[in-house]
């Protein structure tokens, strides 16, 4: 019924649109529309070539295409893509608008048009390097975020997860040392500046992955990291209304609190004691700090004090022996996550004006008791066209975010060994008794010494960690929207011009309110409170709760005026773009803190911030009231030109080039008046449209190249002098003075990245095959580092343009239709290879540092080597008479492990890269009649990582260390079996280091794992004939299902040997109706 | 129709005219950043006295053979301070003596770059002030560094050699090969003549320039140029705006430091304070030459107000353990009094000599000089250079100055680790080696 009211409708329009041309000229214009079958939805991009002679015309956004045509008939061809072509006789004048309507071609390649944020081109005239993932492929994986959809789908980007440094999404390895190396993601042709978090997956239409430069240069200098181009759904003209919903729910496992190794609580009793009889605790019983001693130590104490007996004291400490306190964080702190989703659309449209809207709301609860999230967004956009050369539309897009952070993390405590707070809890406390009544744990003070302050006046000074987490009142909220407009404005011919602003804004506000009864409120209180001789007792603090509140936000204007032109000149077709961009993002932030806040009231009190108050506990310390309060403001000016071009001719061969400068408030002077241009060129060749080619079983074949410039910027350098003022006057005149900390560096600019990249797109017949090959080379140039400087420059090291580095790598997809009958069975292979080195860095660290930091925990670059690498110290293992550690120096098997440890970093071992060299996926999905199954298995090869095992320092000081303590050699022969060294007579931090730096601890990182699992049924509409829907999908997935094969033995995950545990299993099952 | 394309063309052609006229791109990226804009920030930066600014090498006072260093207290000294007192032609891998006089005029070229963004404010006294400043300083450090690096100028072939480079410009990124003697030296002296009328004539601190100070450094500079007229005439200069001279009489001989702190109290002296970069001076193994010692009469009360009876130097006009090198009256009677002989007015010399020489001796003891020849008369100043000049790092200038002049010679000599090392005149070791971090960084040819 609507179906064809709305075709009525453009029936006429385009009735009248041809009569109007028809008689406008003694030569025939005429109009037509070509659309899709069956779904009706306009096809833009299709080319109509009169045959005969060589005129044509490509079909705009809408479809329609206008053609010029000399005789009173003619025979025309439109083609597209993925469809098959047809060849139509249109004789003059036209009675009844001309569509044509196209029908997929199942043998071809499926549409596929990449969006760059500036146009679409249609894939097959594209030079550069693009992965597209539609919608289907998109919604394959269930998840409230956008970004984790695109791993183990898109081939070369990679999103590392377990290591400090060297985790992130990573497209084509790491082109950048001290940037950000997150590729810049696009939003409906914008930058998006806000959290990633804030995008509803269900709002997207599909995502586009720009990885060369002729893809992504046309970003400048912000594309060197590659570019997510996310393009959200719109109303297509001439749809009919379609009305969907999607719902699912996730459960997520409980962590695995025992996924790390740690020593048991009986060993670490054991040690207590043998600290104890050594006198260890005997001095720090009186120190000043009043540190906290553990149960044990309490009870060992009191029976020396004889207020217990021996046998109490006995049977108490070996009461506590079989205590672990993960059981407790598994029952109190942790719990199984939970995740709702809820999406509902509308889109549609008529000739004259497309629409979307949507609205979602997800909730989410983690894996961490007490946080927990909501999202609620609304989408709406609509465009009209205003007359035939004119359309506009806009666009809103607003979403807010609310989320409780009310974990606490594990409980800590201030070990009296190290004096340092924050110390890993000792492993047999508990958090609760056996009624669930929470439990006062040691913090920062012995218990006896908190009792006479409290007998003093002071506020009660006891931990209860589970106490905490039912005060804890810590709230954010996000709001974030997006305001869009866009004005088209076809002025001559194949020339357009559109006008595109964008403003978008987020608003981020966190609370986190302690009342009066939580441990920071109360001990901070205390800290600071005094008592004097006469017993008078004093508050700097006043007592009440505490208020912070952080609030940050961003706003962006982003103008952009573009020209579009595009034009058939016989054989050849040719469409560029050029235009301006202007950005401006400015954030600002401040955190503010109240003392003395009552919620019942909103009022807090004032307190004095620049006296140094005595501190209770030990009044040799002093300090002022912490004052948290902070502001910043900081701005991003962008000015941009930018042109794009490419021909085609005859269809076989096109030529892309694009060019883009950029200024920026960032860069120095020099960069900006250079102005020097990031630009690619590009070439491709369809052999398969040459007259010799005569491969009928490869139907499709074509060859690319490009080679081009893209950049990256780096707001922690500053083109500016930068300078700061002594905290207090000269020493000699108590004049203020300034001490220039950043030289000016009028050279700032851009880094930039040069990528060449060959590929090779085939199909064979019936698409059995299809898929493509990409070779790639990446240099990093003008990559910001440290330089040493000559001292006549004033400064004796720089960061400035100075390192670089440089990858290449592989990747390949290949697609297959292994059945494709009724039993479909596909398969999608990815191969993903990537080395990437740093090339030169003058800033040479002292081997320790790639040693610590090495595994990707920090940046610590080494030139010749990958950014993150795994280093190691060689390995001669146990000797047999003691247990100690043993390496090689100068080739003789040594234990002098100071001079061990000094070795030049050149004389390290180097394994290999701690980021996966190889990897891919393999992506199997079975589908019979309604029913599909997809199981995707990734792999990941060719990289290390280092396992964790003891330390005597930690034993030595009361840490609880890694559970190889159990597996230390203790006698002759154990060397046999186990390379954990011997308890050393005398603590030997170098002996530790030694060991935990040599390379008897670096393992192989290989591993396959199964992703996970997708299984679906579809109910159509047609099937039934009475269901009240469209079509109806039901769908069950599960991820993170586990690892199939690894190189190492032991229990960690290769890529989450650092973590505390690795990603949990999760379950979800869904519903989505199409109406 | 024509309207809206006239409206699409402004557009595209007009907008991006339209920011950048406003300094669209000049928006600082951050607040928090201090970025040296204002005259006061510039101050700040000059008045980075007691780590930068006023800070001169200290190379001079140990290779200059005035303190002995005992072979007990080698090993309590940096390498770079061993080889120097040796007179070692090894180069040293990094040299503050270089650096911190570029560092320094890397400062003065940010507040010169800077000045000169401030046009608006440059009719301002401040403006001027600050300015005249930065370019004394800048004068100075170049000075410094031409003093060590370089062969002493020589008017006829000053052009031949080989100077040190010249960074004028607060971009650290231009690499600037050596300039010749003759174009540092004129540098040196269109900084500090461009300075001249800028300078203040009583500066708030004894750390900032003045025009007696600015006066001062001119006789010091064309003393070294050989300049004798120009020197008496910018030494006369500055004692026309100062000339009073500390009585030694009233300098108690008993304390640890014998001069006062010149910052907080009173130096008469004084004109322009900085402090040499060591403490080299007050080592515990470091003692003054005997020789030096024994150069002073019984009279001369800089005997025991600079040195203790063991021979421990405590008379530097920093009031602390850091030998003075900056700017003092006494010095421009000497510079006055070399000039005159120099000139022919060989009597004159004598009594300007006298007017200071009163002021170092036991009252009523003093006997005026007489002398018989010009060159004994500048023999009796250069001796007298010497011995009021301690610490200050002229000595060593004066050494490079006079090895080519035929009146003197100076050889000296010491004796370390049981090994004798002598640097006689004319030794190529008189100009220091360029630090081999320099070279590495920015290639130039190094000294022979």
């Amino acid at each position: 019924m609507k179906i064809s009211f709305i075709s009525s409708i453009s029936s006429i329009c385009l009735c009248l649109l041809s009569a109007l041309f028809s008689t406008a000229s003694a030569q025939y214009l005429m109009v037509g529309k070509v659309v899709t079958v069956p779904d009706s939805a306009s096809l833009p991009g299709a080319v109509i070539i009169t045959q005969g002679n060589a005129s044509g015309a490509t079909s705009d956004e809408n479809g329609v295409f206008k053609l010029r045509i000399p005789e009173s008939s003619a025979e025309l061809l439109i083609s597209y893509i993925g469809y098959k072509p047809r060849l139509i006789r249109v004789s003059f004048p036209l009675h009844s608008p001309l569509i044509v309507a196209l029908e997929a071609d199942a043998n071809q390649l499926g549409e596929v048009v990449i969006s760059t944020g500036y146009q679409s081109v249609p894939k097959e005239r594209a030079t550069g390097s693009f992965s597209t993932v539609d919608n289907a492929l998109l919604n394959r994986r269930v998840s409230t975020d956008l970004i984790s959809r695109l791993y183990d789908v898109v081939p070369g980007l990679i999103a590392n997860q377990g290591k400090s440094n060297a985790r992130g999404l990573l497209i084509r390895g790491q082109s950048t040392i001290n940037s950000g190396s997150q590729p810049l993601i696009v939003i409906d042709n914008f930058p998006y500046e806000g959290d990633l978090a804030t995008i509803n997956p269900n709002d997207v239409q599909s995502v586009t992955v720009l990885k060369d430069a002729a893809a992504a240069s046309i970003w400048g200098s912000r594309a060197g990291n590659g570019v997510i181009v996310i393009t959200t759904k719109k109303g297509a003209a001439g749809m009919p209304t379609q009305i969907s919903f999607n719902s699912n729910v996730t459960f997520g496992q409980k962590p695995d609190q025992f996924y790390q190794s740690r020593i048991s609580s009986s060993d670490f009793i054991d040690n207590e004691i043998r600290f104890f009889e050594n006198g260890r605790y005997k001095a720090l019983e009186n120190n000043i700090n009043q540190y906290p001693f553990t149960p044990v130590v309490e009870l060992l104490i009191a029976r020396r004090d004889q207020k217990i007996s021996p046998e109490q004291a006995l049977q108490q400490i070996d009461a506590l022996r079989s205590v672990d306190v993960r059981n407790d964080y598994a029952k109190y702190l942790y719990q199984p996550a939970t995740a709702q989703q809820y999406a509902l659309s509308l889109r549609g449209g008529s000739e004259k004006q497309k629409f979307f809207a949507s609205a979602g709301y997800d909730r989410s609860r983690a894996s961490e008791v007490g946080n927990s999230s909501q999202r609620f967004t609304i989408n709406l956009n609509n465009s009209y066209t205003l007359s035939k050369r004119l359309d506009v539309s806009a666009g809103i897009y607003f979403t807010q975010t609310a989320s409780k952070q009310n974990s606490q993390g594990i409980p800590t405590y201030t070990n009296p060994l190290t004096g340092f707070t924050g110390g890993v809890m000792y492993p047999y406390a508990a958090l609760a008794s056996d009624d669930g009544s929470p439990l006062a744990l040691i913090n920062e003070y012995r218990l006896s010494y908190l009792d006479r302050a409290v007998e003093k006046g002071l506020l009660d000074w006891r931990y209860r960690p589970l106490q905490e987490l039912s005060y804890a009142d810590n709230t954010a909220r996000l709001t974030d929207y997006r305001l869009q407009t866009t004005l088209n404005y076809k002025i001559v011919g194949g020339l357009k011009f559109s006008a595109l602003y964008q403003y978008s804004k987020g608003i981020s506000t966190a609370r986190n309110y302690y009342n009066a009864d939580t441990y920071l409120a109360r001990s901070l209180i205390n800290t600071f409170s005094a008592v004097d001789v006469a017993g008078v007792l004093t508050r700097p603090i006043p007592t009440g709760g505490i208020l912070d509140k952080t609030e940050s936000s961003y706003s962006a204007h982003n103008l952009r005026t573009q020209l579009d032109y595009s034009r058939v000149f016989g054989s050849g077709e040719l469409s560029a773009i050029g235009g301006f961009e202007l950005r401006d993002l400015t954030r600002t932030g401040s955190t503010f803190r109240t003392y003395g806040y009552d919620d019942n009231y909103a009022s807090g009190k004032a307190v004095d911030y620049a006296t140094t108050f005595l501190y209770f506990v030990n009044p040799a310390v002093s300090s002022p009231i912490p004052n948290v309060d902070t502001q910043y403001q900081e701005t991003d000016r962008y000015l941009s030109y930018y042109a794009n071009a490419a021909y085609t001719y005859r269809r076989r061969y096109t030529l892309s080039a694009s060019a883009r400068t950029d200024r920026s408030n960032l860069f120095g002077v020099n960069a900006n008046q250079k102005g020097v241009p990031l630009y690619s060129l590009g070439g491709a060749w369809q052999i398969s449209q040459e007259r010799f080619y005569h491969a009928g079983w490869l139907p499709y074949l074509k060859m690319r190249g490009t080679f081009g410039y893209s950049g990256n910027s780096n707001k922690n350098v500053s083109a500016y002098t930068t300078a700061s003022f002594g905290v207090r006057g000269d020493v000699g005149t108590g004049a203020p003075y300034a001490v220039i900390q950043n030289p000016p560096n009028p050279e700032l600019r851009w880094e930039r990245v040069r990528t060449i990249n060959l590929g090779v797109d085939f199909e064979t017949r019936s698409r059995v095959l299809s898929g493509s090959l990409e070779y790639y080379t990446k240099k990093g140039l003008d990559l910001i580092g440290i330089m040493p400087y000559p001292g006549s420059s004033g400064v004796k090291t720089f960061t400035g343009n100075y390192a670089s580095t440089a990858g290449h790598g592989i990747d390949l997809t290949v697609s297959s239709r292994i059945f494709d009958k009724s039993f479909k069975w596909y398969a999608d292979f990815l191969l993903s290879q990537v080395s990437d080195k740093v090339t030169r860095y003058d800033a040479a660290s002292t081997s320790i540092f790639y040693l610590r930091n090495g595994d990707g925990v920090g940046t610590y670059p080494l030139e010749g080597k990958p950014l993150y690498a795994v280093y190691s110290l060689s390995w001669a293992g146990l000797d047999p008479l003691t247990g100690d550690p043993q390496g090689y120096l100068h080739g003789e098997i040594s234990k002098d492990y100071a001079a061990l440890l000094a070795v030049t970093p050149e004389n390290l071992i180097y394994h290999g890269p701690a980021r996966p060299k190889v990897f891919g996926a393999l992506r199997n999905t079975v589908s019979w009649k309604s029913l599909s199954l997809s199981v995707n298995v990734s792999y990941r090869l060719g990289y290390y990582y280092k396992d964790q095992s003891v330390s005597y320092t930690q034993v030595n000081t009361g840490v609880p260390t890694h559970g190889d303590y159990s597996r230390r050699w203790q006698k002759p022969g154990d060397e046999q079996t186990t390379s954990v060294p011997s308890m050393p007579a005398a603590l030997n931090s170098n002996r530790d280091s030694f060991y935990l730096y040599s390379s008897a601890l670096v393992r192989k990182a290989d591993h396959i794992r199964l992703q996970d699992i997708n299984l679906s049924y579809m109910l159509t509409g047609s099937a039934s004939g009475k269901l009240p829907f469209r079509s109806a999908q039901l769908y069950v997935y599960a991820s993170n299902l586990g690892i199939i094969w690894k190189a190492a033995k032991g229990s960690l995950d290769p890529d989450y040997a650092q973590s505390m545990f690795p990603p949990v299993r999760t379950v979800s099952a869904g519903v989505k109706f199409e109406l | 129709m024509k309207t809206v394309k006239n409206l699409i063309l402004a557009l595209v052609i007009m907008g991006p005219m339209l920011c950048c006229e406003s300094g669209f791109l000049d928006k600082k990226p951050q607040k928090s950043l201090l970025v040296p804009t204002t005259l006061g920030d510039m101050q700040a930066l000059l008045d980075n006295s007691r780590d930068l600014m006023n800070v001169s090498p200290y190379l001079n006072v140990i290779t200059d053979g005035e303190f002995r260093l005992l072979d007990a207290g080698l090993n309590s000294v940096a390498r770079v301070v061993q080889n120097a007192y040796v007179w070692s032609s090894e180069p040293p891998a990094t040299q503050g003596d270089w650096d911190i006089p570029y560092k320094q005029v890397f400062y003065c070229n940010v507040v010169l770059d800077g000045l000169a963004k401030l046009t608006d404010q440059a009719s301002s006294d401040e403006y001027k002030r600050i300015r005249g400043d930065a370019l004394f300083f800048r004068g100075l450090a170049l000075f410094n560094l031409v003093q060590l690096f370089s062969v002493p100028y020589k008017a006829g072939s000053a052009d031949t050699k080989m100077g040190i480079p010249l960074p004028l410009s607060s971009d650290v990124n231009l690499k600037m090969p050596r300039a010749s003697l003759k174009a540092t030296y004129d540098q040196v002296l269109k900084d500090l003549l461009e300075a001249a009328p800028l300078l203040a004539a009583r500066p708030l601190y004894l750390t900032r320039p003045s025009k007696a100070a600015l006066q001062a450094l001119l006789a010091r500079v064309y003393l070294l140029m050989g300049d004798y007229a120009l020197a008496a005439q910018h030494a006369d200069a500055a004692l026309a705006l100062q000339n009073s001279l500390l009585d030694y009489n009233t300098v108690p001989t008993q304390s640890a430091i014998s001069f006062p702190l010149p910052l907080s109290a009173v130096n008469p002296e004084v004109l322009f304070y900085s402090r040499a970069n060591t403490s080299f001076l007050n080592n515990a193994s470091v003692f003054a030459d005997s020789a030096l010692y024994s150069a002073y009469s019984e009279n001369d009360l800089r005997k025991k107000i600079y040195f203790t009876s063991a021979l421990k130097y405590k008379g530097s006009y920093t009031g602390t353990a850091n030998p003075f090198q900056g700017l003092s009256t006494d010095e421009l009677y000497l510079i006055k009094a070399e000039c005159q002989a120099r000139i022919g007015a060989a009597s004159e010399a004598l009594k300007t000599l006298d007017v200071l020489l009163q002021k170092r001796c036991v009252t009523g003891r003093y006997q005026p000089l007489t002398a018989l020849s010009t060159q004994q008369v500048l023999e009796i100043i250069i001796t007298e250079r010497r011995k009021e000049l301690v610490g200050r790092g002229l000595w060593w200038q004066d050494l490079r100055r006079l090895s080519g002049d035929s009146g003197f010679s100076f050889n000296l000599k010491r004796v370390s680790s049981g090994v004798t090392h002598l640097l006689v005149a004319g030794d190529k070791r008189y100009v220091f080696k360029i630090p081999l971090d320099e070279l590495a960084g920015n290639p130039m040819e190094q000294n022979p």
